[in-house]
């Protein structure tokens, strides 16, 4: 059993840092909330597998605060994500206006 | 083999079946070309990978309390991730950010001058 929670403690790590990729690269802000919410969910995973793996039930109020809380985060920032941050974006977007 | 063993057994196959989907849905998030088809990616360790990492802890602990604790906590999950997904997807068409060529049907393509505003809530 310990074995099996190396393993999957190092593929939620890896996913985490892969996450953490897409999120500096971006490009808009719109795929950073994307990249944020499955790294919440790789989160509770994590918080997860650390009760099970301990045994101790008293971090499981805290899967339940993430799970709930987790998506205020996409909520606000797309609702105030009017315009796009991405230059070459606005150009295609621009190109694709003039092609209609 | 014992009852334990068996629910040790079936814990740790949850774990890592979790654990795969997570991984494969960071690994889609990065390398798939735009939002939509990275959000199709992003859901499936909200939902399907949480659900067997969480089905693989109750198996591991073995008390009702903690079980009802985690299908609360899948019940969420599911609430909220369509409501983020949701608004982050019309946040993405309504700011242009949606790479039209990739669509095989699109159904708002057409009613994109209509709107006053390009923010993504009502």
């Amino acid at each position: 059993m310990s074995i099996v929670v190396i393993v999957v403690a190092a593929m939620l790590g890896l996913a985490a840092a892969v996450l953490l990729v897409r999120m500096t690269v971006g490009p808009t802000i719109l795929d950073r909330s994307v990249a944020l919410d499955v790294l919440m969910a790789v989160t509770i995973c994590a918080v997860g597998l650390y009760a099970g793996h301990t045994g101790s039930t008293t971090v499981l109020p805290l899967l339940l605060g993430l799970s709930m809380v987790g998506f205020v985060g996409a909520v606000s920032i797309a609702r105030y994500a009017s315009g796009s941050d991405d230059v070459a974006a606005e150009d295609d977007d621009d190109q694709r206006q003039g092609e209609r | 083999m014992s009852w334990t063993t068996l629910a040790d057994v079936l814990a740790a196959a949850c774990l890592l079946a979790g654990a795969g989907f997570a991984l494969v849905a960071a690994i889609g998030v990065l390398r798939l070309p735009d939002l939509l088809s990275r959000m199709h990616a992003a859901t499936k360790p909200q939902v399907i990978g949480l659900m067997f990492v969480l089905t693989g802890v109750a198996l591991k602990l073995r008390e009702p309390s903690v079980l009802g604790i985690l299908a609360l906590v899948v019940v969420l999950q599911m609430a909220t991730s369509v409501v983020a997904s949701h608004m982050v997807g019309r946040a993405a068409f309504r700011a242009g950010q949606v790479r039209h060529d990739l669509l095989v049907v699109d159904e708002l393509g057409d009613r994109a001058d209509d709107w006053e505003e390009p923010r993504g809530a009502p």
